[in-house]
């Protein structure tokens, strides 16, 4: 079909828990889109991750007619990190304060869940990448 | 309970970490977005090249129903970035979305509408994955194709389906029609279509290289495909091909590759969007 794309909407969504209140109801609504089946499916596709309570980035595309598709993607590596490291959040001035630390073991592992989101091919880059946004959360690795 | 929306901008870099931080104060979900005037043009599925350079900030949304103001801001405090509060207005989510979703009277015997608010007869396409709710330019152009030829053919193929639309509206005037589409979702929804409409029209993600022809092969899809299929598209037409989805300034791409080979019947233009229905050459 001639899709011609509107908007891009980029959420970020507990796992399972979708429904039409906010962030989906005011996001979704304002677009046009039917929350309800976006809710459905959503939920369906991430209630595997729903046990661990982690929240997934999901970016939904809205057509022309209001129709749209939707793509999940891997939790963000701070989400991960933060539930690694066992901390709340990371540090606003990570230079001189740490907030927690997690092993290389725990770096392999976020890099592995990562890596089909990232931008590289290799295990190795992609934990570069989560050891770079770990010292930009205060967080040391051992 | 009142929920509130949490706005704060942020360089791009931090957004990660600060809607982590923003989770965990209690957010029950936030949206990245761009700051007011920032937005690049949405990227097209036709658009070749590199795209712009993302702006270096954005704003952050995020909800939080009856939150503790001052704890929120402390999670961000140590940032110092630029936030503000504003009101989630009370609103039915689940049903608001609906607004402005009207029946759409292709003629005195076709008419397509949402599910809640669906004239007796009516073709019912609720709107969801699959492109084609009969809000759009192309559909409707197509719509119309559909009900000018039904009476004059037997066999209808459509390419790209979407939602199933085209195909369930041809059915329902009596055709025997197919849809296919290489798009998963669109297909598990046009398959919902077809069974809330009681209308026994198969659909599947065949490439079009596997489809039989039919009388009327229609594809509402977009120039540059058009362009791509022609063969294949020129294959699946026993006598009538409607091509839509195709923006003016790119009419001629379309025209320069069908032209030689069949004849313009009827040429529909709605705002930007140009139609083609070709007959072909006996």
């Amino acid at each position: 079909m001639a899709k011609k794309v509107v908007n891009q909407i980029k959420l970020q969504i507990p796992a399972g828990q979708a429904r039409p209140a906010p962030p989906v109801g005011p996001a979704l609504g304002q677009a046009g889109v039917n929350i309800k089946q976006f809710c459905d499916e959503f939920n369906t596709r991430t209630k595997p991750q729903a046990g661990e309570g982690l929240v997934i980035p999901v970016v939904i595309t809205v057509f022309s007619d209001r129709s749209f598709s939707f793509v999940t993607k891997t939790p963000p590596v701070a989400v991960l990190l933060l539930k690694a490291a066992g901390v709340a959040k990371g540090s606003g001035q990570p230079n001189r304060e740490k907030v927690g630390t997690v092993t290389e073991a725990q770096v392999e592992e976020i890099a592995k869940t990562k890596l089909p989101d990232l931008n590289c091919t290799n295990l190795e880059s992609a934990m570069n990448q989560v050891r770079g946004t770990a010292v930009s959360m205060g967080i040391i690795v051992n | 309970m009142a929920w509130l929306e949490f706005q704060v901008r942020v360089p791009r870099g931090n957004k990660n970490s600060i809607s982590a931080a923003l989770h965990a104060a209690g957010a029950a979900g936030v949206q990245e977005d761009y700051l007011p005037g920032q937005a690049p043009p949405p990227r097209q599925p036709w658009d070749t090249g590199a795209p712009p350079p993302e702006p270096a900030e954005l704003l952050i949304r995020a909800w939080f129903e009856d939150p503790d103001r001052p704890v929120v801001e402390a999670s961000l405090a140590t940032w110092r970035l630029e936030t503000a509060w504003a009101d989630v207005p009370d609103t039915d989510w689940s049903e608001s979305w609906k607004d402005g979703f009207k029946p759409f009277v292709v003629s005195d015997r076709l008419v397509v509408a949402p599910p809640w608010d669906a004239p007796e007869g009516a073709l019912i396409v609720e709107p969801g994955q699959g492109f084609g709710t009969g809000s759009h330019e192309t559909t409707r152009a197509l719509l119309h194709v559909v009900d000018r030829l039904a009476d004059d053919v037997n066999t209808v193929l459509d390419v790209g389906c979407g939602s199933g639309i085209l195909a369930l509206a041809a059915a329902k005037l009596g055709c025997k029609a197919l849809g296919v589409d290489i798009d998963e979702p669109s297909i598990r929804e046009a398959v919902l279509q077809a069974e809330r409409n009681s209308l026994e029209v198969p659909f599947s993600t065949d490439p079009v290289q596997d489809c039989e022809p039919a009388d009327l092969c229609l594809a509402n899809l977009y120039a540059e495909v058009l362009v791509e299929l022609e063969e294949e598209l020129r294959r699946c037409t026993g006598t009538w091909l409607g091509l839509a989805g195709i923006m003016d300034s790119k009419e001629h791409t379309v025209r320069a590759v069908f032209d030689p080979h069949m004849d313009l019947d009827e040429r529909l233009v709605d705002g930007e969007w140009v139609a083609l229905v070709y007959r072909k050459r006996q």
